[in-house]
């Protein structure tokens, strides 16, 4: 029994037809979608046997273009009969290829090929009969826009190779082909316009995707989690998106994407701090509304990660800093609550993540009710028995709201608001200030693929900031991302 | 370097929540007043109760300011916070004892330092009627002149002038001399 494909790759196939089929058959032996045709090329004795997996190739083609064409085949020469002969004169199909290594063999049967092996002799045909059902391309339900193309990646990888080709109609676009994982098997794309990405980056992002050893990759954030400088990081350091127009935005910048097959979310590398309060729309609308949105975005980072920790702090450290009637108040709507402040505010926090939670993974319809019955019922009712107090629900729920804002910060936002009450309640104001301190270290102690995290704030140049705290006029934005060494900066330049 | 910070984590949160308070479970003082009595000193807390806002006066009495604060906090519950005290006011036998009487306030029952020092002639007289610290704050805060008593501009002064609350028949005024 073997792992993988790759097992096979030292074995190739021999003279004998009998052998070589037997072969094959024994190595997918116990694989019950497997069909073994044997025909004859023409009115001949030459013996043709074809292998390919039932669903996974379009019968229609193979009817057409492989079975009939090769038993309708008009052979003048029984002698002059091989792979090459039959490629060129008995073939109608558009794909073929030649190969004679079995794990090659092997890895286009399991693809949807199908494989045509001949009588007395070594290289096997490779026809592409891939015909299984996929998703059609629809609008990605996490990345909707009110403006702007409404495609998304679909699961097929050949697809969305397409659809990115067709966003960059130029020859300059390089695909490269990977397979990684020892059972899977999975084929990945590394995509890039060659003049605009450094080849360093690219070379280094290869690098590292040889090396994973898995043995399965049913989705990219398996390759994610295994590349990149700060994998355990709750901040991402690999960009990931659905959209063909955004990853073709990214190229445009010199950036690398990653196309998995199997899924639609396709990887962008290097990805930048201030990526994370861009919206896919920014680009498609108003420059105005554009930058209103992310200044919203940034405000809204901070309101969510801070105003429980800070409200923690004020109620319990702080209340001097507070007015006498306020702090009346609060305490007032307070009593009764039968656990402390700080307690209070950890278990709102995780009875929102909850809601949200179950939100997602519901149907559509079920979700709706679930917010009425989570936000409506259960808040208003739980303040009402005294079991949490109004100020502190409005409080961690302000600061959920401003979270949604900001959804590629989902984790960090989640933790570092969790932390942040955890220091509050410990050191009241300075544990805020503390913790604040330590992430903007670490924020700017990160590189992602050799580039700095934060190149787009550390370099306060007019160029950068056109494209970060803001978006500026398309007229305005004249120059690159300025991460690559060897980019041609200018938009406007060959 | 990551055992180092784990270390400091487990350490800051095995040291307790320092300064931790909960609002709804003391009192929210905000004027005190302080009398000398024979040989006794009294002390009156103004507080404003959390449940339905209204004034609330406990008092006790003590040979020195020290064990009539202890006394007091010994009759209750719950704790009391000064963060919030606008006012200490002082009866006027106590013009001679007013240094250690502030050190007292500032060190040991950590009044703000921005609070108002007053003398007044009768301290059970300033808390009567339903009155509230804050209708003494807002006396001194409507009266001209009378800003230079803040406990930060007087603590390091040798000379001072403060001013005097007479109550008579329910009804506050200041007294031009101090």
């Amino acid at each position: 029994m073997s792992s993988g494909v790759s097992d096979y790759n030292n074995l190739f196939l021999s003279n004998d037809l009998d052998k070589n089929v037997s072969l094959l058959k024994g190595i997918l032996s116990r694989d019950a979608i497997l069909r073994v045709r044997e025909v004859y090329v023409g009115n001949s004795s030459v013996r043709c046997v074809l292998f390919y997996m039932d669903g996974m190739v379009n019968s229609h083609q193979i009817g057409e273009t492989v079975v009939q064409s090769i038993v309708k085949g008009n052979v003048a020469n029984v002698a002059e009969i091989n792979p090459s002969y039959i490629e060129k004169n008995i073939l109608f199909a558009d794909d073929v290829t030649q190969k004679e290594r079995v794990s090659d063999i092997l890895r286009a049967i399991l693809y949807g090929d199908t494989v045509i092996l001949t009588q007395s002799s070594k290289t096997a045909l490779i026809v592409n009969t891939k015909g299984w059902k996929t998703r059609g391309i629809s609008e990605p339900d996490g990345e909707r826009v009110l403006q702007g193309p409404r495609e998304g990646f679909a699961e097929s990888a050949m697809t969305n190779v397409s659809l990115l080709r067709r966003k960059l109609v130029t020859p300059d676009l390089c695909v490269e082909m990977l397979n990684i994982g020892r059972r899977t098997d999975t084929k990945i794309f590394v995509c890039y316009l060659g003049t605009l990405a450094d080849s360093k980056m690219v070379n280094s992002l290869k690098k590292q995707l040889k090396k994973i050893n898995i043995d399965g990759i049913l989705d990219s954030n398996y390759i994610a989690e295994s590349i990149g400088d700060s994998r355990l990081g709750v901040l991402k350091t690999i960009g990931s998106t659905e959209r063909p127009d955004v990853v073709a935005a990214r190229l445009l910048e010199g950036r690398i994407a990653v196309i998995v097959d199997g899924t639609p979310v396709v990887l962008t590398v290097p990805y930048l701090f201030s990526e994370n309060f861009q919206s896919d729309e920014d680009y498609y609308i108003n420059f105005w509304m554009a930058s209103l949105g992310r200044i919203l975005r940034w405000f809204s980072f901070f309101i969510a990660v801070s105003v429980p920790g800070v409200f923690v702090a004020l109620a319990t450290h702080h209340f001097e800093l507070l007015p006498t009637y306020f702090v009346i108040s609060v305490s007032r709507l307070r009593e009764g609550v039968p656990i402390a402040t700080a307690a209070e505010c950890i278990a709102l926090i995780f009875a929102f993540e909850i809601l949200k939670e179950a939100g997602l993974r519901s149907p559509e319809n079920l979700g709706h009710a679930l917010n009425i019955v989570g936000a409506l019922v259960v808040g208003q009712a739980a303040v009402e028995a005294g079991i949490i107090s109004a100020p502190m629900l409005i409080a961690v729920s302000f600061s959920a709201i401003a979270g949604l804002m900001v959804p590629r910060m989902a984790a960090a936002v989640f933790y570092l608001r969790l932390i942040n009450v955890v220091a509050c309640t410990v050191l009241g104001i300075y544990g805020f200030m503390a913790v604040s301190t330590l992430f903007v270290l670490r924020v700017f102690s990160i590189e992602t693929f050799g580039v700095d995290y934060t190149i787009s704030l550390t370099k306060p140049n007019m160029q950068s900031l056109k494209d970060s705290f803001i978006r500026a006029d398309w007229n305005f934005m004249k120059t690159r991302p300025d991460f690559n060494h060897n980019l041609i900066r200018r938009r406007d330049k060959k | 370097m990551k055992k180092i910070i784990l270390s400091l984590f487990f350490a800051i949160l095995l040291c307790g929540c320092t300064g931790y308070k909960e609002t709804n479970n003391g009192y929210l003082v905000t004027s005190v007043a302080i009398s000398k009595s024979g040989d006794g000193v009294t002390i009156l807390l103004n507080t404003l109760s959390s449940k339905d806002q209204e004034s609330i006066i406990l008092s006790s009495e003590g040979y020195d300011l020290k064990s009539a604060f202890k006394n007091l906090k010994k009759q209750q519950t719950k704790s009391l916070y000064f963060e919030h005290c606008g006012v200490v006011a002082l009866t006027t036998n106590l013009k001679n004892d007013v240094k250690p009487i502030l050190n007292f306030c500032k060190n040991t029952i950590k009044v703000p330092i921005a609070v108002q020092i007053v003398y007044c002639d009768d301290a059970n007289a300033l808390f009567a009627a339903d009155r509230t610290g804050y209708d003494v704050i807002s006396l001194i805060k409507n009266a001209d002149n009378k800003t230079d008593n803040l406990l930060y501009k007087i603590e390091q002064k040798t000379k001072f002038k403060l001013p005097i609350i007479i109550v008579r028949d329910d009804v506050m005024f200041f007294e031009d001399e101090g």
